[in-house]
């Protein structure tokens, strides 16, 4: 009788201890949201908080201002590159129009603009921009501008470039220049940039992410 | 420039024979998948009919070629369509020298351009830096893939667009094997890995 009692009280104490702990991981869970409030993970930076992006004056596909206002109230994706490149702009351009074919499938394909700055003004007329970046869906657009308004954004993001002389006996010039497409949120802030890892691989996924993110 | 030795093997081919070598049992496999992903929507479609349509969805993703010369192969080469105003193009391709000898490729030729140059591109950070390569060397046992922001052929000075669905001749010269035309098809990047 009395080990009965004994063996009961032990059970409740094992029973109670387990509880408790079992209580403890889900408050713990409940007050310390730590996967809510990381960085998304994705293939790149997701930057917090967003960068703001200084103005800077370019032309686009239409011959309109291409300026900080036009970052406003969208997503926009930008990269930088030239219409002779016939490798990495091309491969971007197809790459992100898969991406804007998904959002657009979910019906927020409006919600997001893709851009190709030109860093080769010099071949790069905005007419010659406008048809380019149209053959990869006609609602992407271009700009380009300045030699010195161009800086002025490649800088504030990082982004680098190098125009080659020619190389001997050749009729045409190279262009280095970083493969990164960088996230713009609709407040015009720098939100996030996107490596070639990203765009090959999880570009969907990525970009989902850092929207999920920002929506909180 | 010789051609000899030279196959072209279309994976449809591969396909027949692999549909001759159907074991018995594929007809239940068959049966599950009609039932499971038509849900009876046609329940009268026979299953030749829908193992040709599977067949015909596998294929239609990849038009997969391969060209052989001596025992280098070049597999499934591919351009993707440029705009009418892109004045250069890529074309890429998979090299297998896993049962050839050290080798390396010279040239390569197409009447498409001015100029056509082999390219790579080297990685500094995410930097892309491309660059002209006087030749690439394709060593014993290994499988090179000439790949989007990787290795490619560079056409100078575009005749006209790339235009997808459309196929156009390219010879690529090597210092062992010889020379080898294969025909690159115009359209988007098949099957990735």
């Amino acid at each position: 009788m009395v080990n009965n009692l004994m063996r009961n009280k032990r059970l409740l104490i094992i029973t109670i201890g387990i509880l408790s702990i079992a209580a403890g991981i889900g408050l713990g869970r409940f007050f310390m949201p730590t996967v809510e409030s990381s960085n998304p993970e994705i293939s790149g930076f997701y930057i917090s908080p967003a960068l703001e992006v200084e103005n800077f004056d370019l032309t686009n596909q239409s011959g309109q201002p291409f300026t900080h206002a036009t970052l406003k109230d969208r997503w926009s994706l930008l990269f930088f590159g030239y219409t002779f490149c016939p490798d990495v702009c091309p491969t971007t351009l197809a790459q992100l129009n898969q991406l804007h074919n998904r959002l657009a499938s979910q019906g927020v394909g409006e919600d997001v603009t893709v851009w190709m700055i030109s860093v080769d003004p010099a071949r790069d007329t905005v007419e010659r921009l406008k048809e380019y970046t149209a053959f990869f869906n006609p609602k992407f657009g271009g700009a380009t501008g300045e030699r010195e308004e161009i800086d002025k954004l490649a800088k504030q993001f990082g982004v680098y470039y190098k125009i080659h002389d020619p190389e001997p006996g050749a009729d045409y010039y190279l262009v280095d220049h970083s493969g990164a497409v960088l996230v713009i949120n609709p407040d015009a802030r720098l939100q996030a940039v996107l490596t070639e890892t990203s765009l090959t691989h999880s570009l969907v996924k990525d970009f989902l992410a850092i929207q999920r993110r920002y929506d909180g | 420039m010789s051609k000899f030795g030279i196959t072209r093997r279309l994976a449809w081919e591969n396909a027949r024979s692999s549909a001759n070598d159907m074991k018995p049992n594929l007809l239940s496999i068959l049966r599950s998948i009609q039932k499971t992903f038509l849900c009876g929507a046609f329940p009268e479609m026979n299953h030749r009919l829908l193992l040709l349509v599977i067949l015909s969805l596998i294929t239609a993703n990849g038009f997969a070629a391969e060209f052989t010369v001596g025992n280098l192969t070049v597999k499934n080469p591919w351009s993707r369509p440029t705009p009418p105003v892109a004045s250069a193009g890529a074309a890429y391709f998979v090299l297998d020298n896993s049962q050839g000898q050290d080798d390396r490729l010279l040239s390569a030729e197409a009447d498409i351009s001015a100029r056509v140059e082999l390219h790579t591109h080297l990685m500094d950070g995410d930097v892309m830096m491309m660059r002209k390569l006087d030749t690439i060397e394709v060593p014993a046992e290994q499988t090179i893939a000439f790949e989007p922001r990787g290795l490619h052929i560079m056409f100078i000075g575009l005749e006209g667009p790339l235009v997808e669905g459309e196929t156009f001749p390219l010879t690529l010269n090597f210092e062992q094997a010889g020379a080898v035309t294969v025909e690159v098809a115009i359209g988007q990047q098949p099957n990735a890995k």
